[in-house]
């Protein structure tokens, strides 16, 4: 066999490739997959991993011209090709010019996919250098975006092509001012390959770590045998439930408590860390294998046999009660059995109510698919005070508090938790996983650094899962069509174990958001969360405001239908007008602003709504069903107060915080507590104090993600950034010019109370004398004519507890086109109207609202978490089943805002990160609704769609 | 056991046959889009992997007689662009064109797609319209035995595919709707007439085997064949969704072959 070794040389073989125009000599085997060449070997960690299995894109480089994803490809078949990665698009820092179209149009969030993807253009454009806009989207079919929703790529592709980028700002550094769209600070180090995410780091010796899962949905574990997989190459260890539980390890708890309608708390759900009695879904990790290299663990993990006695499973949340229950505390596997609202109340008003309509729905599952898979690097130092946790996380403080909390061995001040660049959250990344404490107490246990990645497989069956509700819901209207009373019914399914978040969001987060934008008199809603053999369910992108907003939506709808009225003027009717704010809802929340109408009337007018008669004849006229479905919706943002969160069952505070500290040469370093993952906050944090400070964007540094660096943080979920993080800044920034104020007065040989700060000068306007800021910064370090009673040195730090959540409301149109015989569905317009507050970047917001938007289209349109109900066996569990929409499931979507202050923080902003996801599902199911003339539950599959056009046909 | 395979790469037919016939663990390699996930998550282990990547004897494109053989390690991007195919075998060239997204269609190979999952592959849409001839190391089959529904002959371990041969026709018909996910044919349909006024007509789908409808090709007429005529009533009734979704593709295929 060895004349056809791939090379010559004995193992471990040498590899000559031709990489970036360079010949390098590769230290890999023929059969090494290319992208781990690439990456691990020659360090060109541009190159992502978001799949491993041919799906994702994230790889996509060249190879001799052609687009190759290098996942595909082993190392051994490209000897002597020419290979070209990211990494050889820029030269030195400059950008090429089609990542400059990439950065100009904000064709990137997180940036993960955007290596691949700029590959992808690439050798698009060399066999078609003026493609159409649907040419575009099927060169780019192959790489999937979870952030974008593909349009600014399509309009970045075609600036390039026309050589019209938008450069507007993006020369002049100084540009950051509030409510301007300077260039993103992060794109240059995601647009070049340098970004740096958990799976590009490596520590000198370390392990790397595989989970090994349960194949089975339920089971009492019987042994589980690791004998041979110890004894397969380079393998250090295999550890397992068992050892966890010896070193009395503890349990993973859901961190907020919330309490039955007969004052119960909830009941069971904790999680090992390492099954070791029971396993309860498929995915449920039982043992973790601890090798040299990723490789090794692999293949041992497969030789870990898990002896068991299988139990009875159950994956509906519906059958839940009579199932086998899966925590021995919760009784027919109920968690909680939750009430709010005046039940007898409603339940009399819709007992006389002129008319009630009634429906039954479901949400279905959702995978939240952040591009980049969760992963960790652990490094127990003991006795040094500096171990430390790289994972890929949303709020890396309280990681840091639930994870040394969980294992005991180790205290919160004795552990630095890092979460660098991240590849998209959703929600998904804001959980405390077992596997990131695994690591951190292997790596105790081993005396060595422990890596872990994920795969895409264990994504699909491990991250928390999104949504999952069965619900029945009453609306009561009187003669005059007023909503009068409403009642909800629901189930949740919470998998088999409590995430972290998971009884808040079907419960608080929902049931509050009942009321939406009007009036309904009185509410009621009824929640039971109960325990399935399925993955753990909670928080995903809107997170119980999707869920409130698309049954409420709905049945809105469906009352319109029923009494033949416009479903638009039932709205309007009664929706909550501009002067009757603040306004008490009957569930709880008293909303701060808003004006409805504004959007509504705006979005009818963009949507083009006056026409739609025409363009559904002129579908009608083909064959094809035309439908438009609104969507209006408020939700509360900027969570939350600390004190009404802790009435609430939190076990939290979320307040945010923000430590500013000049330099001694008059750069400012802005340390925040949030996070950020695709945000941007790198850019619209500096720009909300280069607003105040008149300082331009390249003097100004945001760092966040570090737990040693920045002060104690909450972190970045329920769209709370800017509103809660951003108002922790301008707070801390005040402490800073009222510092400042008095250093100028000394300067200008004032009293304090003559000075002002403005335009980056502090001013003593009655002698019209000023020092610049920069002056003031100088005299704070070098405090030689300085006052005496102030400390020298200018930095502040502040934290901001909300007075009360923010609303942000909007109206979302959308038109789908139908080809009954085929079940087919087309979306062909979107249009979003939203009043966000203070606005800080245009460009970045309008990123926001169109990726939800994506993701809720996802929803309505194709996306769903499948469990075989007779084996309980996940069956979406990769990208050749799971759907996730790609450029050409996609159109443009049109958004405009319109505006109310916000009177709840200094920032006046009110969050936009979550609006599309919450919009978007019922303004979908309302068209596809309108099209059909009758409800299907999402996702709108072709089959569904087909089934109700039958049902239709057979009943004309 | 060593845990790396070795990756081997031979450059003639017999040579790769006889690395595979050394180790009863050796796979085969061509595009890789299918086989490099599932060496990546250990679903398959072998000791060696044979790359077929310089096996000049599995490329190329010709016309014998009346027949065009396409070597198994063609990819679909050859296939379609391929000038030959275009102008003979047109209906090829539409299936090729639509395999894959752009990296998978320059990678992915047809004898990689027919080997790893005849059932899910679009050609075989194309191997029953044309009545293809498989040639292997080991034996030539036609495509009804290939894609024999009861008996599918799955090409072993240590057999290369070496040339799909199919009878040149312009006329064909080619419908498809992509499974959401996957890409690969939810519906399929494909119509041929060759020479000797010999219709085919294949469909496949989600959960339907690959098959031609040799009923109905009696009855379908000459190339551009009949608006209409009656799907298998069996296949009606177990999975009426496909049956009408494959109706409106061909009805409106059928539509397009005919000039207004
Ligand atoms: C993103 C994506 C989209 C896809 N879309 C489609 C689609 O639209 N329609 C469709 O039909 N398919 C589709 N597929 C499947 C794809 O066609 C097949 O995966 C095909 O391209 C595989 O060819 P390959 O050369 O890459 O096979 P490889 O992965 O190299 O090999 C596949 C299997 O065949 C064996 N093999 C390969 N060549 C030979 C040979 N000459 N003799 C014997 N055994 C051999 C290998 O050992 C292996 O077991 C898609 C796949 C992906 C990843
Ligand atoms: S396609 Fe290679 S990592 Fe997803
Ligand atoms: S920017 Fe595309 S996945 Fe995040």
């Amino acid at each position: 066999m060895d004349a056809y070794l791939s090379s010559p040389d004995p193992s471990p073989g040498k590899i000559t490739l031709i990489v970036n125009g360079e010949t390098r000599r590769v230290a890999a085997a023929g059969s090494d997959l290319l992208v781990d060449t690439l990456r691990d070997k020659l360090n060109l960690t541009g190159v992502h991993v978001g799949c491993n299995s041919a799906r994702c894109g994230a790889c996509l480089i060249e190879i001799d011209g052609a687009p190759a994803k290098a996942c595909t490809v082993l190392t051994g078949q490209v000897e002597g090709a020419e290979i070209r990665t990211v990494e050889a698009l820029a030269q030195q820092d400059q950008l090429d010019p089609l990542q400059t179209a990439f950065r100009d149009a904000h064709a990137l969030q997180c940036g993960f996919c955007t290596p691949g993807m700029l590959m992808a253009v690439r050798t698009l454009l060399q066999d078609n250098p003026n493609p159409s806009e649907a040419e575009i989207r099927q060169g780019l079919k192959g790489n999937l975006c979870r952030c974008t929703g593909y349009q600014t790529i399509v309009k970045a592709v075609q600036a390039y092509v026309s050589d019209t980028s938008d450069a507007t700002n993006a020369a002049n550094p100084d540009a950051g001012a509030v409510g301007t769209s300077p260039k993103r600070v992060e794109d240059a180090r995601f647009l070049t390959g340098r970004g740096q995410y958990c799976a590009d780091l490596n520590l000198a010796s370390q392990l790397h770590a595989v989970f090994v899962r349960s194949e089975v949905p339920h089971a009492r574990i019987v042994k589980v045998e690791t004998r041979e997989a110890e004894n397969m190459p380079d393998v250090v260890a295999v550890l397992t439930g068992k050892d966890v539980a010896a070193d009395q390890i503890g349990e993973l708890r859901c961190g907020w408590t919330v309490h039955s309608r007969d004052g119960t708390p909830m009941q069971g759900g904790a999680r090992p860390l390492l099954a070791h009695q029971t396993v309860r879904f498929v995915g449920d990790a039982f043992a973790v294998v601890l090798a040299e290299s990723a490789e090794a663990a692999r293949h041992a993990a497969r030789r870990v046999r898990l002896k068991h006695e299988p139990l009875p499973h159950n994956i509906s949340p519906t059958d839940a009660s009579t199932s086998e229950r899966l925590h021995g505390e919760a009784e027919n596997n109920i968690c909680f059995d939750w009430q709010f609202g005046d039940e007898t109340g409603v339940e009399q008003i819709l007992a006389n109510a002129a008319h009630v309509t009634e429906i039954d729905l479901t949400n279905n599952r959702l995978i939240p698919n952040a591009l980049e898979p969760r992963a960790a690097l652990a490094d127990y130092q003991p006795g040094r005070g500096s171990s430390v946790l790289y994972t890929t996380s949303q709020n890396p403080h309280m990681a840091r508090k639930v994870i040394t909390e969980t294992l005991g061995f180790i205290d919160e001040h004795e552990l630095r938790v890092i979460s660098p660049d991240l590849g998209g959250g959703f929600g998904s990344k804001i959980f405390i996983y077992p596997e990131e404490c695994v690591c951190l107490w292997a790596s105790r246990h081993m005396g060595r650094p422990v890596k872990w990645v994920s795969s895409r497989e264990e994504a699909f069956l491990t991250d928390a899962h999104g949504r999952d509700h069965v619900s029945t819901a009453r609306l009561a209207l009187d003669a005059d069509h007023n909503f009068l009373a409403m009642n909800v019914e629901t189930t949740a399914n919470l998998g088999a174990y409590l995430s972290s978040f998971a009884a808040f969001v079907p419960t608080f987060l929902y049931a509050t958001m009942l009321a939406g934008p009007y009036k309904t008199g009185t509410i009621s809603c009824r929640v039971q969360g109960v325990f399935t053999n399925t993955a753990p369910v909670d928080a995903y992108r809107g997170a119980g405001r999707p869920e409130a907003t698309y049954l409420l939506e709905t049945l809105i709808d469906q009352a319109a239908r029923e009494i033949g009225v416009d479903p638009v003027a039932l709205r309007r009717k009664n929706f909550i007008r501009p002067h009757e704010f603040p306004y008490q809802t009957p569930v709880a929340l008293e909303y701060d602003v808003g004006d409805y109408e504004a959007h509504l009337d705006r979005a009818m007018d963009l949507a083009r709504v006056d026409t739609f008669q025409s363009r559904q004849n002129e579908a009608a006229a083909q064959g094809r069903l035309r439908g438009i479905g609104v969507s209006c919706y408020v939700e509360a943002c900027g969570i939350a107060p600390s004190a009404v969160a802790g009435a609430l069952g939190a076990d939290v505070g979320l307040w945010e915080s923000a430590l500013l500290r000049f330099t001694p040469s008059g750069k400012l370093q802005v340390f925040t507590g949030s996070h950020s993952h695709g945000q941007g906050h790198e850019t619209t944090f500096a720009q909300l104090v280069s607003d105040r400070f008149c300082l331009p964007l390249n003097e100004i540094a945001v760092i966040h993600g570090d737990t040693d660096k920045t002060p104690m943080g909450m972190g970045t979920y329920g769209s709370r950034s800017l509103a809660v993080g951003g108002s922790a800044i301008l707070e801390a920034t005040d402490k800073i010019i009222e510092k400042g104020k008095r250093i100028a007065a000394h300067l200008l040989n004032k009293s304090v109370d003559n000075i002002e700060f403005r335009d980056g000068h502090f001013h003593d306007d009655a002698r019209n004398a000023h020092v610049p800021l920069q002056d003031v910064v100088h005299a704070a370090y070098v405090p030689h004519d300085y006052p005496l009673d102030l400390e020298p040195g200018l930095e502040a730090s502040a934290f901001y507890d909300p007075i009360n959540f923010t609303y942000p409301s909007g109206t979302h149109v959308c038109e789908v086109e139908i080809d009954p015989e085929t079940g087919q569905i087309d979306l062909v317009a979107f249009t979003a109207v939203d009043d966000f507050g203070q606005i800080i970047n245009p460009m970045i917001v309008d990123g926001q609202v169109q990726g939800g938007i994506a993701q809720g289209i996802g929803q309505a349109l194709m996306e769903e978490a499948l469990y075989n109900p007779q084996t309980g066996q996940p069956i979406t569990r990769s990208y050749a089943t799971y759907a996730l929409p790609r450029a050409t499931d996609l159109v443009a979507i049109e958004t405009d805002t319109t505006f109310t202050a916000c009177p709840s923080n200094p920032v006046g902003a009110k969050g936009c990160g979550e609006a599309g996801a919450i919009g978007a599902p019922p303004a979908f199911m309302n068209a596809v609704a309108s099209a059909l003339g009758v409800r299907i539950d999402m996702p709108a599959t072709p089959e569904k769609i087909w089934r109700a056009c039958l049902k239709r046909n057979h009943a004309d | 056991m060593p845990i790396k395979p070795q990756l081997l790469t031979p450059d003639t037919i017999a040579a790769a046959r006889d690395l595979l016939a050394q180790d009863g663990t050796a796979v085969l390699i061509a595009g890789g889009q299918w086989l490099t996930p599932q060496l990546r998550s250990g679903t398959q282990t072998p000791e060696h992997i044979i790359s077929l990547h310089r096996v000049n004897e599995l490329r190329g494109i010709r016309q014998k007689d009346d027949r065009v053989e396409i070597g198994a390690a063609e990819t679909h991007h050859a296939i379609s662009q391929s000038q030959l195919v275009q102008s003979a075998l047109p209906g090829l060239a539409q299936i090729a064109a639509q395999i894959g997204d752009p990296a998978t269609h320059q990678r992915g190979t047809i004898g990689g797609g027919l080997c790893a999952a005849p059932g899910q592959c679009d050609y075989s849409l194309a191997l029953l319209g044309l009545d293809a001839q498989i040639t292997t190391t080991h034996r030539s089959l036609t495509a009804v035995e290939f894609l024999d529904a009861s008996n599918p002959k799955t090409i072993d371990q240590d057999e290369i595919l070496i040339s799909i041969s199919l009878f040149t026709s312009p006329r064909t018909l080619f419908a498809k709707i992509p499974h959401p996910a996957a890409n690969s044919a939810a519906v399929g349909v494909f119509a041929a007439e060759l020479s000797g006024d010999r219709c085919r007509l294949a469909i496949m789908g989600d959960g339907v085997w690959p098959q031609r409808l040799t009923d109905i090709e009696s009855r379908m007429g000459a190339w551009p064949f009949s608006t209409v005529f009656d799907w298998p009533a069996a296949l009606e009734r177990e999975n009426p969704f496909f049956i009408s979704r494959l109706n409106a593709l061909w009805r409106r295929g059928q539509k397009d072959l005919t000039p207004d």
